[in-house]
């Protein structure tokens, strides 16, 4: 009975010292980013994500004179949904529209290491838009543009900040988005990322 | 005080240049015909109410790779330039199908540019075409249609392969003479020889697709060995900054795709017998050294055209560029061409 009891103890007493230390699922958190084509079109991100589901698994070892040593890993499923812009000021500006699932691991050292996929919308926007009809008749169009639908896929690499009020997490991303029809062929359209996660709600 | 004047001085003096370059044009205009977007980006003097729609090489180049270096400087000084990225090549996207990329589909596409121009510039704008390469292929399918010729003012053919089939006999012929010449002389002689050689294999009434691939590589190998021997001019050979509009990796992967598309009905284009249709002012440009596209076929489109203003230049230090060999010269020409037909 009082090996069960010390067991309690224990596991309570890692469950609460997790809370702090893992990121928090079933909430959702919004991020905000720079996005980049190639390094070249550079833009800004904004997006929600939603734990959906996490294992944690921990660890406690104990040390002559340190005491009991815990070291937590994280593997979660995570839905985001993202809006880019990208911008070029002598082609065309770009919306980037992504909804992705994602695998997130988070290690001891609350290094986050994802990837994911995903569908993808794109639709690009031209200044100076003409259209020529079959006769000829050339036509001005303010709003020139051509969207493709594709499919996204991307790997990740950031930190989980422990206990903090505003910034949750940064990730560095790389993604391949393969636009369909582009000209008649699948384009892989390369982005880089740098976001900031924070949560709806600051840490209490 | 004293320290602020001279920054006074230098802040207004560079307000003085802005006012100069009021009539530089820089902006890009996006044509839509038959399902693609087009970019064509417009650079230099549009006071000069004259422009040059460029016909980049390829196919899978892109218009503003030939924005870059001494001879657009200076053109760009006189008139305006459209570097116009084609169908499924540069930046240029849209919705379309495999069956949309053809010769024809590429010519009618250049029509809506030059259509596009008047509009957007006026119609008492003057348009010349300049093709070179590949451009060449796709402007001549432009010009020898009769609806398409009266809008132009003027068209510029540099090392343009008109007719594919004889310029890759025309390329052996050149192989056979000018190895000889080289190997006569020392110069590079094993692989003279080695081009020698494999040009006297080749079967001229019976070219393969595949000896047609190896004709332009070697044609580039060949170029590159007189370029190492100063026999042709180094010239200045600048790139588009990483930063401009242009892509390289999408560009060069829809250049890739779009030229496997149209390799066959290229390989196959012959438009040596409807030269004669042209009448406008013609002005052929031809790089002596040109492997790629040798100089008979310049001289077979002075020779055809039935235009009364015609001119010949071939540039005795260059190849398949003259505008890089030779840059002073080749503007020179296309300055006195336009000044006198505009």
């Amino acid at each position: 009975m009082k090996l069960i009891l010390a067991c309690l103890l224990l596991f309570s007493a890692l469950t609460a010292r997790t809370q702090g230390q893992t990121p928090d699922s079933r909430e959702l958190s919004y991020h905000i980013g720079y996005l980049s084509n190639n390094a070249i079109r550079p833009g800004v991100n904004f997006g929600l994500e939603y734990g959906l589901v996490d294992a944690v698994k921990l660890k406690s070892k104990v040390k002559e004179g340190r005491g009991a040593i815990n070291t937590i890993r994280v593997h979660q499923i995570v839905a985001a949904t993202n809006l880019g812009v990208l911008w070029h000021p002598q082609t065309s500006t770009s919306l980037l529209n992504t909804y992705t699932i994602e695998y997130r691991k988070t290690t001891k050292r609350r290094m986050q290491y994802q990837l994911g996929i995903g569908g993808a919308y794109m639709r690009n926007f031209f200044p100076n838009a003409y259209v020529v009809d079959d006769s000829g008749e050339v036509s001005s169009r303010s709003f020139g543009s051509a969207g493709y639908g594709g499919i996204t896929q991307f790997i990740g690499y950031g930190r989980y900040r422990r206990d903090s009020r505003a910034l949750q997490w940064w990730h560095l991303r790389i993604a391949a988005t393969y636009l369909v029809g582009y000209n008649s062929f699948l384009l892989p359209y390369l982005t880089t990322e740098l976001r900031l996660g924070f949560h709806k709600k600051p840490v209490q | 005080m004293k320290k602020l004047l001279p920054i006074l001085l230098v802040a207004i003096s560079m307000a003085g240049c802005q006012d100069d370059t009021i009539t530089a044009l820089n902006e890009t205009i996006f044509v839509k015909n038959n399902g693609a977007d087009m970019p064509v980006y417009v650079r230099g003097n549009g006071a000069s109410k004259c422009f040059v729609i460029l016909v980049h090489g390829g196919p899978g180049g892109n218009g503003l790779e030939y924005s870059n270096g001494e001879s657009q400087d200076i053109l760009e000084e006189k008139f305006a330039f459209a570097y116009w990225d084609q169908r499924g090549q540069g930046m240029a996207q849209g919705h379309y199908t495999q069956s949309d990329i053809t010769i024809g589909q590429m010519a009618n596409d250049l029509k809506a540019v030059v259509l596009t121009m008047k509009k957007h510039y006026g119609s008492d704008s003057k348009i010349f075409v300049l093709g070179h390469s590949w451009g060449g292929t796709l402007g001549t399918a432009f010009m020898i249609n009769d609806s398409n010729r009266v809008l132009i003012d003027g068209w510029i053919e540099a090392d343009g392969a008109h007719d594919i089939p004889k310029l890759n006999v025309e390329a052996i012929k050149m192989f056979r003479s000018i190895s000889a010449e080289q190997i006569a002389e020392g110069n590079n002689v094993a692989k003279w020889q080695e081009i020698s050689d494999w040009a006297l294999a080749v079967d001229t009434n019976a070219i393969t697709s595949d000896e047609g691939g190896e004709i332009n590589s070697k044609a580039y190998e060949a170029e590159q060995m007189l370029l190492d021997d100063g026999i042709l001019e180094s010239g200045d050979e600048s790139f588009a900054p990483l930063t401009g509009p242009t892509n390289m990796l999408t560009s060069w992967l829809m250049g890739n795709y779009t030229s496997g598309v149209i390799h066959d009905e290229v390989e196959a284009s012959s438009m040596t017998d409807a030269l004669h249709l042209i009448d406008v002012p013609c002005l052929f440009l031809w790089g002596k050294y040109d492997f790629v596209v040798p100089p008979q076929l310049g001289k077979d489109g002075f020779n055809k055209v039935s235009s009364a203003d015609k001119e010949l230049v071939i540039f005795q230090y260059s190849g398949h560029s003259p505008m890089v060999n030779e840059p002073e010269l080749f503007a020179a020409e296309i300055i006195e061409f336009i000044n006198r037909n505009k």
